[in-house]
């Protein structure tokens, strides 16, 4: 079910070897900040309730000031939990699948928007990853980054797993590639 | 001039109009370019129980108003000087 999704038109022979997402660190970023934006209107209105009293009987006993602050508090934390749900599916459909022939990246970059790359294991030149940072470092994750024979230059994934292994792993599907086909980079 | 509060019902309706297509088209993008397993059926449950949540809590809010009242802007404008 996964290949007939994520590879329409798969080659003869190819198998998916790994999917690769990126960490859950990076959404655990997202969580934070969106909780950080639900809950400082709670702070403000707690701390007026507190110190300007006067206000907040304006805010909230006056008919008009009343209703807007009521429509405008359902719409925002309405746009709050929506936009939080895009942004875990931002997350959740940026993909990398490698193949035994083919690497391909899908990234959803916001609504309507969404980039497919597709690269021969066989025009594959070098493969590096890199761990930059303290959290990076306890927790594993990093950078993959793929430079290839074409005008496209490189491919790079953040926020992945291991980056060290999958490095490895892809170097060892290039050479298999490379050794099957006699060193022929358009394979 | 006097303005009915409804009218500031049906711009917040329109307003959530609006955040729920964005919702739509995101669930739209999830079933076009995802693929269905546990996880992702969780969370759109999660999101939909979410939604009709904050939908109950703002009809509970905002059934008590009149909406057919109306208010006089330039006495609003001179209520909101402080001199």
């Amino acid at each position: 079910m996964l290949m007939g999704k994520l590879l329409s038109s798969p080659l003869p022979g190819e198998q998916a070897i790994f999917v690769l997402r990126q960490h859950w660190y990076r959404f655990f970023k997202v969580v934070v900040r969106y909780f950080l934006v639900a809950v400082i209107p709670f702070a403000v209105l707690w701390l007026m309730g507190r110190y300007y009293p006067v206000l907040w009987d304006k805010l909230f006993n006056d008919g008009l000031l009343e209703i807007f602050v009521k429509l405008l508090g359902s719409l925002y934390y309405l746009g709050v939990w929506v936009f939080f749900w895009d942004a875990w599916v931002d997350h959740y459909l940026d993909v990398w699948v490698v193949t035994n022939l083919r690497i391909f990246t899908y990234e959803q970059r916001g609504l309507f928007n969404r980039e497919t790359s597709e690269l021969r294991l066989g025009r594959v030149q070098d493969v590096s990853a890199k761990i930059r940072g303290l959290a990076a470092t306890i927790l594993d994750y990093g950078t993959v980054i793929i430079q290839t024979a074409g005008a496209e230059g490189y491919f790079s994934f953040d926020y992945v797993s291991r980056p060290h292994q999958v490095a490895e792993k892809i170097m060892k599907l290039v050479d298999e590639v490379k050794r099957h086909d006699g060193g022929n980079v358009e394979a | 001039m006097l303005i009915p509060y409804f009218i500031f019902l049906a711009i917040y309706l329109i307003g959530v109009f609006i955040v729920l297509l964005f919702g739509l088209s995101s669930l739209w993008h999830l079933l076009r370019y995802g693929f269905l397993s546990l996880g992702t059926v969780v969370y759109t449950f999660i999101m939909i129980v979410g939604t009709v949540l904050i939908f109950f809590l703002s009809y509970q809010v905002l059934w008590p108003i009149d909406w057919w009242q109306s208010f006089d802007v330039l006495e609003f404008i001179i209520s909101l000087n402080p001199f």
